[in-house]
């Protein structure tokens, strides 16, 4: 069953330009998608009208059987509840005066989600891979790689159904970005990922759906490893051979 | 000779040690790659290289370009050995580049310099002729139209290349590029790779190559490095550090880049 369609979805930021061209995109219940562009595709804005920051221009995106109306209030905190995005920039996306009871606690004071928050708190942090001890520090006290780790704890805190990813591993080092990657993997298996990456790899590793972009248009979609192993369309032949691999 | 010669060389902020007794060469026409993750002190010893270095950064040990100590060096003496020794590629092309002024004028500013120190004085229709030749090296298409450019007006690709030009309108012997497609797309990437690599070594010069991303590294250098915490951890052929890590660390980092391949291919 479909979670979440976008149906013939257009936008520009300005009259003369089309940032995304008539896309449409079923996610189904339980799917892991890889969206994969380059600068440019429109990848991030199709990330911004499914977290309901912005409006498609033409099209519309349905939620289950609702659509989704970035001006409908009621709407929108049900949405938030179900959909929690994590970023690129662990740095930037976490508050540095909060410590990480309160980042992490924040969307469930937020959305009014009742219960023990600091044991729901802890319970998200153990399932990421940090000691529940940590809840009193601040951002500054951890690595890149913790730090994306406790923006991903509170992405889950709440229980959505979908995870929406934007660059979450680009910004990681190697060795740090393949264990977020394990992390990520281990969480799709409970729910529904939507996983924006330049970076084929990780989405190869990661994602069992691709979406190619190119330009604001989808180009080729379909099974990981089907796409992989048969690239349709002469742009997700080039980014494949684009991408630099160890020598034998 | 080596064209730069590191021995023992140690860098630290305020007693916070940041590189450690790190020694390497290189000799003229050999390509090497420095390997490191974030805070492995990979850009700090490419700029202590070319005395770079932030004041508030001290030195000890030696570094040599060209056979001159670097380090304690006067300004003067530094001015010498850049561009005429050693030229420098550096990430992010859009503040690489001066955004007030057009990127033929940028170019045309090292290879006035070059041809000055060459004995030819260049200016005017001559000069921008040799912008123009530089421009069509480095395969940007319309060389006319990007040289009346403001940087802004370019794609990261064209910046990169525009960059990658005034590094070579000075014809070092060394060509030093840190994480130079870091900030590009994947097929602009392959593009720049291919490019370096095909200017490297059609003109002779030595590379002193600084990433994080080993596959890339593997596609340009012969030798590497690996840096972790500013402590060379390995150091050999790319066959043989790729092929057959010795320290763990390396391993660790091997075994990432190859768990990425192994999932492109389909079979994880």
């Amino acid at each position: 069953m479909s979670l979440v369609s976008v149906e013939h979805v257009s936008f520009n930021y300005t009259r003369d330009r089309r940032v995304l061209d008539d896309v449409s995109l079923s996610i189904r219940t339980g799917a892991s998608i890889g969206l994969v562009g380059e600068s440019g595709s429109g990848k991030t804005t199709l990330l911004r009208l499914l977290l309901g920051l912005t409006r498609p221009t033409a099209g519309r995106i349905r939620f289950g059987e609702a659509e989704l109306d970035p001006g409908n209030g009621a709407f929108m905190r049900d949405y938030r509840r179900q959909v929690q995005a994590v970023f690129q920039d662990p740095y930037s996306s976490l508050d540095p005066r909060q410590n990480v009871l309160g980042i992490v606690g924040e969307p469930l004071r937020s959305l009014g989600i009742p219960g023990d928050r600091r044991a729901l708190v802890e319970a998200a942090l153990v399932s990421v891979g940090l000691e529940p001890g940590i809840l009193g520090r601040y951002p500054h006290e951890f690595s890149g790689g913790q730090r994306q780790r406790i923006a991903i704890a509170r992405a889950i805190v709440a229980k959505p159904k979908l995870l929406l990813a934007d660059e979450a591993v680009s910004a990681l080092d190697l060795s740090t970005r393949i264990r977020i990657v394990e992390l990520l993997k281990r969480l799709a298996a409970e729910m529904t990922l939507v996983f924006v990456s330049h970076d084929l790899g990780v989405v190869a590793a990661l994602c069992d759906e691709i979406v190619i972009l190119e330009r604001g248009r989808i180009v080729e979609a379909g099974a990981t490893r089907k796409i992989l192993a048969d690239p349709q369309h002469p742009y997700t032949r080039t980014l494949l051979d684009s991408v630099p691999r160890m020598p034998a | 000779m080596s064209l730069l010669s590191i021995e023992n060389l140690s860098l630290a902020a305020a007693d916070i040690p940041l590189v450690s007794r790190l020694s390497f060469a290189i000799a003229p026409g050999e390509r090497l790659g420095l390997i490191g993750e974030s805070g492995s002190g990979k850009s700090l010893t490419a700029m202590a290289a070319t005395g770079l270095l932030p004041r508030a950064i001290t030195a000890s040990g030696s570094v040599r370009l060209g056979g001159q100590q670097v380090i304690g060096a006067a300004d003067r003496v530094l001015d010498g050995l850049r561009g005429t020794v050693s030229a420098f590629v550096f990430q992010e092309p859009l503040t690489a580049l001066d955004p007030l002024m057009r990127v033929g004028r940028q170019v045309a500013e090292p290879l006035r310099r070059r041809t000055r120190r060459d004995g030819r004085d260049l200016d005017g229709d001559a000069l921008m002729r040799e912008v123009h030749a530089l421009l069509e090296q480095v395969a940007l298409p319309q060389p006319d139209r990007i040289a009346r450019s403001y940087p802004h007006e370019i794609s990261g690709g064209q910046r990169q290349r525009v960059a990658i030009a005034m590094a070579l309108a000075c014809r070092p012997q060394l060509l030093i590029a840190d994480e130079p497609t870091t900030a590009l797309d994947v097929t602009t990437q392959a593009e720049i790779l291919k490019l370096l690599d095909g200017l490297v070594r059609e003109r002779g010069m030595a590379l002193l190559f600084i990433s994080h991303d080993l596959p890339v590294v593997a596609e340009v250098v012969d030798r590497v490095v690996v840096l972790k915490k500013g402590i060379a951890v390995e150091e050999g052929p790319v066959a043989e550090v790729f092929g057959a890590p010795k320290d763990e660390y390396t391993r660790s980092l091997v075994a990432a880049a190859r768990a990425f391949d192994a999932a492109l291919e389909g079979t994880p």
